[in-house]
């Protein structure tokens, strides 16, 4: 376990997890360092998530600040339902200051790009974890997922302001280089490297996650190339682009 | 809190006089509610995107340390820049004003100023890192990335703003100034920060009419 990850633990009381049988081998003659103790933070439980729907401002510090506790969640959580529901709820709501102050024009069209295009890729990121042999459940596989997309999201809600100055003060030609609609794609691009960077820091880390589907960074690299090209159609499909 | 946005605000206010004085005092006065009005809307803009940028590097910093923190960052500049204001207002009342055939120091001044604005930026950026790391306790890596991330937001927002507010100095013999340009085109034919940037980068041949720019009301 990385000094980072037991740093950015919150204070909570932490699970200790059984010591890894394999870390106690090694050459008789040669002693070993004491194993670092394996302190893994408490996965979400249900009430947590419940907070997070009477106080929305919980949910950036969740899905952007607790990676551990995601990666937990993820990796043995039982209230993996409850997390896939309020990352779906993060990734629709969340873009819709977004799509209306932005030149998208239209509350609804960013989350049918984030969320859309990710339902649309997520039935075969299943499947193939299931052939692999990942056993990652529907659910896993869904709030594994909707990281990307709530970060998309979230992000996407902290910039409204920002799109909504430039598209009151800069005005719109035809003609222009730079105008609003290019910034407002740009931004969206932003979110959107912003989500997948969220994924790949939930997947990177060693850890309980890690262990339970050792090769789940492999399945998902490849759906994160699918999925980037399907938003990509996607957005040039809803007139994003 | 208040401290930082009182600071911030006189800071930016008297600097905003001193180069707005090379032109006229006229647009000095305009500056001394300019100035102040572009760092308040920019940080405005950025708050929710700088406490998700802090969220997303380090779970450590809530709302309120963040807001604290930009302001503190904002009052620093402010302060350095009023430091600077002596200086800057020698300059704008003693340099060789353009003429119509030359534009003399003027872009000697607009350099020094640019000059100016990155130093104090930059000074306040890293005392902030500083306080990351005592106060916050946060990695040097860490506190690195959250100002770099907070200032390419600033950036990215506040050239707008600065777009949308200027002039905050000019050539003199354009006498018919604006309040605010807004989105009106400048002598390349740039409508936005953004724009601007693009024409520095890939930049357009020049209208003909150019020279007559700024003069035309």
């Amino acid at each position: 376990m990385s000094n980072e990850m037991n740093e950015e633990v919150d204070g909570r009381q932490p699970v200790r997890q059984p010591q890894d049988p394999l870390a106690a081998e090694g050459s008789p003659t040669e002693p070993k360092p004491p194993p670092l103790p394996n302190i893994m933070p408490e996965p979400f439980s249900a009430q947590d998530l419940r907070r997070a729907v009477t106080r929305p401002q919980l949910l950036a510090e969740y899905v952007l600040g607790s990676k551990e506790r995601l990666r937990s969640t993820l990796s043995g959580g039982k209230a993996i339902w409850a997390l896939a529901g309020l990352l779906m709820a993060a990734s629709v709501l969340s873009t819709i200051p977004y799509g209306m102050l932005s030149p998208v024009g239209s509350p609804w069209k960013v989350a049918a790009l984030f969320t859309g295009s990710l339902l649309i890729c997520f039935p075969c990121l299943y499947m193939f974890g299931q052939f692999l042999g990942l056993g990652l459940s529907v659910a896993r596989s869904l709030a594994l997922a909707l990281i990307v997309t709530s970060t998309a999201g979230l992000f996407t809600f902290a910039f409204s302001p920002i799109i909504w100055f430039i598209t009151f003060s800069v005005e719109a030609v035809p003609q222009s280089p730079v105008s609003p609609r290019h910034l407002s794609v740009f931004l969206l691009g932003l979110s959107l490297l912003l989500g997948v960077v969220q994924i790949d820091r939930c997947l990177r880390e060693p850890d309980a996650l890690s262990r339970r589907f050792p090769h789940v960074l492999l399945l998902v690299a490849p759906w994160l190339v699918l999925l980037v090209f399907i938003t990509y159609r996607m957005a040039r499909l809803l007139g994003v682009l | 809190m208040r401290r930082s946005l009182l600071t911030m605000l006189l800071g930016s206010a008297v600097y905003g006089f001193a180069v707005g004085s090379q032109h006229s005092f006229r647009l000095g006065e305009w500056n001394i509610l300019k100035f102040p009005l572009l760092l308040l809307a920019t940080s405005l803009l950025c708050t929710l995107a700088y406490y998700l940028l802090a969220q997303f590097i380090t779970r450590r910093l809530s709302f309120g340390d963040v807001i604290r923190l930009a302001f503190r960052a904002f009052a620093d500049t402010s302060l350095l820049l009023a430091s600077l204001s002596p200086v800057c207002f020698f300059l704008a009342r003693t340099i060789t004003q353009p003429d119509g055939e030359e534009l003399n120091e003027y872009p000697m001044f607009l350099g020094l100023n640019v000059l100016f604005i990155a130093l104090c930026g930059t000074t306040a950026v890293v005392r902030q890192a500083g306080r990351l790391l005592k106060l916050h306790k946060l990695s040097l890596a860490r506190s690195v990335m959250i100002v770099t991330a907070w200032l390419g937001v600033s950036l990215f927002a506040g050239g707008q703003c600065a777009w949308y507010m200027r002039p905050f100095f000019g050539v003199r013999s354009i006498n018919h100034l604006q309040f605010m340009e807004q989105s009106r085109p400048d002598y390349r034919g740039a409508r936005s920060f953004y724009e601007a940037v693009y024409h520095l980068v890939n930049p357009p041949p020049l209208p003909k009419d150019y020279r007559n720019h700024g003069n035309e009301h």
